[in-house]
């Protein structure tokens, strides 16, 4: 499973990415946007659990979070 | 050729510069913040991790906020034409290069130009003081002197600025690299920085620091993102970062960055020797005219303006140029300066000395110099 955390531009997914991993969060980025129609292009960070402490965190240190995917194991 | 022009732009490149860049061209050529795939992905992170690289030389903990432009022109243009708008009062010094003074005439913005006192910075603090008015916006001044090398005091007008709510904008071109400019003890809002001299960068890269927001853009376009939107993202540094960046450039300032930060009490001394020797050369020269009335490390960055008396500047820069060596003559693009130290009709003689500057170069241009001033009699026109 995984979670697709939509953050808009490149440079916030890294500085989000650094973060997360700061804070013991394994994290990449992904150029990819959660809903294209409604974001258009963007960058996401992805993360593999711990979603609502990484919420916490992303917001803690003031990065918007558009919007969040959750991708089932296959 | 005797490289003597780093005022201009860094002569000779570290070679830790030359293979960032080689290999920017060789093994990263893709559009960073555009596609998906894993080269794309690592000329993204590259650009990041310069941002980060860039904020940390200079005491500023927003990555987000360092922001690649084309040259510190560019810079400074974004931060008063995004900042600023017509009524608002700037004060500026009167040192100040056309990079600053243009944008401020093309706007029509009401300016002060305060003295700068060579001697005294208690004087010139005042003299900030007492320019601030009810519509004064921001304080912008030269970190140091193109011309004469003259650093300004910028903690304390950080103070100043702060105290009185206002803007402060540092045009960073000489001082970036050399002086010791922190953006938070400073209380620095935007620093406009040449990443091509102090920071031996390839030319075409500049760097804008912004600790505050810029309302306006000047350039919009594709950012890489949100691009269903017609608007410019309102998030730096993709917001003033339209249209493909020069990663291969912002190669050379990640590497260009690591020497100084290796290198910077070396880098600093070499010069300031040099500048130190020459300053007492040509003070002890006869037929030389100099314009700073001393000349310490302490005030002055490793800049020095002279003339060979009867003159014009051209002239002994050409001379100096059939000699292999390398100075700027004329105006520098800074006319307020060369009108503040009575050099408006014949322009000034620069030396800028460069970390790979040695001591042959300086024996070489001393030598030089002398024999132009012995036989100046045949260049008067």
């Amino acid at each position: 499973m995984k979670y697709e955390i939509m953050i808009g531009t490149v440079t916030y997914a890294l500085k989000a990415k650094d973060i997360l991993r700061h804070n013991g969060i394994k994290a990449y980025v992904e150029r990819k946007s959660v809903n294209i129609g409604k974001y258009g292009c963007g960058y996401s960070v992805v993360i593999k659990d711990n979603i609502e402490t990484a919420k916490t965190i992303l917001a803690d240190s003031g990065i918007k979070i558009l919007d969040i995917k959750y991708e089932a194991a296959r | 050729m005797i490289y003597f022009d780093n005022a201009a732009t860094s002569g000779k490149k570290p070679p830790s510069v030359i293979n960032a860049v080689n290999k920017a061209l060789t093994e990263l050529s893709a559009n960073p913040g555009r596609s998906g795939h894993n080269l794309s992905k690592r000329a993204s992170e590259l650009i990041y991790e310069t941002r980060k690289n860039v904020a940390e030389l200079f005491g500023f903990e927003k990555t987000e906020g360092v922001i690649f432009t084309n040259n510190c022109t560019q810079s400074i243009n974004t931060v008063l034409k995004g900042v600023l708008s017509k009524g608002d009062h700037i004060i500026i010094t009167d040192m100040e290069h056309n990079a600053v003074m243009r944008p401020i005439a093309k706007m029509g913005l009401d300016y002060t130009a305060v003295n700068v006192s060579l001697t005294d910075d208690e004087n010139t603090l005042l003299n900030i003081k007492n320019a601030i008015k009810p519509n004064t916006k921001m304080i912008f001044v030269t970190a140091a002197s193109n011309v004469i090398g003259k650093k300004m005091p910028l903690k304390d007008i950080g103070s100043i600025a702060k105290e009185n709510g206002l803007y402060f904008a540092v045009d960073g071109a000489q001082g970036g690299g050399v002086m010791d400019i922190d953006m938070e003890k400073f209380n620095i809002d935007y620093l406009s920085l040449a990443a091509h001299k102090g920071l031996y960068a390839p030319m075409g890269t500049g760097v804008l620091l912004a600790n505050k927001d810029i309302k306006n853009t000047i350039i919009e376009g594709g950012t890489g993102t949100n691009s269903i939107s017609l608007y410019q993202p309102e998030e730096l540094p993709e917001k003033l970062e339209s249209g493909t960046v020069n990663l291969v450039g912002i190669a050379g300032i990640n590497a260009g960055v690591n020497f100084v930060k290796k290198y910077k009490e070396k880098i600093v001394k070499t010069e300031e020797n040099i500048i130190t020797d020459f300053y007492s050369f040509l003070k002890n020269t006869e037929n030389i005219e100099l314009y700073t009335p001393s000349f310490d490390t302490k005030n002055y960055v490793p800049v020095i303006s002279f003339n060979v008396k009867g003159l014009n500047s051209q002239i002994t820069a050409s001379l100096l140029n059939d000699n292999n060596i390398a100075v700027r003559a004329g105006l520098h693009c800074a006319p307020m300066t060369h009108k503040k130290i009575g050099t408006l009709d014949f322009g000034t003689v620069r030396v800028s000395p460069g970390y790979f500057n040695t001591a042959n170069d300086l024996a070489l241009l001393k030598k030089t110099v002398k024999k132009i001033c012995e036989n100046r009699k045949k260049y008067i026109e």
